[in-house]
């Protein structure tokens, strides 16, 4: 199957399930080793064996940030939820497809969504300051 | 066979028993939802709230609390698991130094103020990872009731999240303008 027929394939499922893409971004966090998560991002600054390892998820999107943005790892995080957020599907596919080439498609997609949904509802937050 | 879930928002005096506000966007039949967790000097929320840009926050002062609870129904065997950050996925602090981002899970509604909220106790200026939130409790009768489950089995609502902006007069600089773009968030599981 094409890349992108697996991603929407990956997306059909999720939304059959009445998970909203946030909710399929937690879906892949926690394939990811949700015991593993750091207390503290640390960037890998290109040193990324430990990346497939330990098959951190955040690790993963540092090393995407480092190999393909060269962006702070916050800003490729909150894009990726970002387009998550605005329903915006193709830059999260572009995401998902830069996960396919680092894991392995195997990897990302060869399990089926769990009886149990870890599910979100989510909204932004802001404040303005004058002082 | 899906929940529905809400962004629900309390506002005003404290009213009732156990006391929640006076303005219940959302609660009961209610459908104004709040559309954000922005934190301002203007109490209130809903289609009509005060914009944020024109509700600043100065030195020393604090934003009004934020008392927002998540609303469930539609169909579903069971909600738990909850758990929650007004600031998720941003590890730059809240704004610059100096500045705090606080809360808690409460259930009991106090009228909201521009003065420090001793019981916020939870530090959110950093970043927190979503499974790193704080624990929430359910409940069928509403966010105030001060024995919450641990579990949802029928159309119910979340405890208050809650969430304070303050700014000590300790920031030494001066500041104008918005904070960066922050994601709140509750996650849970559903049956």
């Amino acid at each position: 199957m094409a890349l992108q027929s697996e991603i929407d394939a990956f997306i059909a499922a999720g939304t059959a399930q009445g998970l909203s893409l946030p909710d399929m971004m937690i879906q892949l966090q926690q394939r990811f080793g949700q015991t593993q998560y750091p207390d503290e991002f640390v960037p890998i600054s290109g040193s990324f064996q430990h990346t497939f390892a330990t098959g951190n998820f955040y690790d993963i999107l540092a090393f995407i940030a480092d190999t393909d943005t060269a962006m702070p790892f916050d800003q490729v995080w909150g894009r990726a939820w970002g387009a998550a957020m605005d329903g915006d599907l193709n830059m999260l596919c572009q995401y998902l497809m830069q996960m396919v080439r680092v894991l392995g498609r195997d990897n990302l997609f060869n399990t089926s969504f769990p009886r149990f949904s870890a599910k979100s509802i989510v909204t932004s937050g802001t404040a303005f300051f004058t002082f | 066979m899906a929940a529905t879930t809400h962004l629900c928002e309390d506002n005003g005096a404290a009213t009732g028993s156990p006391a929640h506000g006076t303005t219940r966007h959302g609660f009961g039949g209610n459908t104004d939802y709040a559309l954000n967790c922005n934190w301002k000097t203007a109490d209130n929320s809903g289609a009509s709230e005060t914009a944020a840009s024109a509700a600043q926050i100065g030195k020393p002062d604090c934003s009004y609390e934020k008392w927002q609870y998540v609303k469930f129904t539609g169909t579903f065997s069971r909600i738990s698991n909850a758990k929650w950050t007004p600031h998720h996925n941003v590890f730059t602090d809240f704004c610059g130094a100096g500045i705090f981002l606080m809360g808690a899970v409460l259930s009991a509604y106090t009228t909201p103020s521009r003065t420090a909220n001793a019981n916020l106790t939870t530090d959110f200026t950093k970043g927190v990872y979503a499974y790193q939130g704080l624990p929430v409790g359910f409940s069928t009768t509403g966010p105030e009731d001060a024995s919450p489950t641990t579990e949802l089995t029928a159309a119910g609502y979340t405890q208050y999240l809650v969430s304070q902006t303050q700014v000590p007069t300790s920031v030494a600089t001066s500041f104008s303008g918005q904070t960066n773009g922050m994601t709140w968030i509750l996650t849970y599981d559903e049956e």
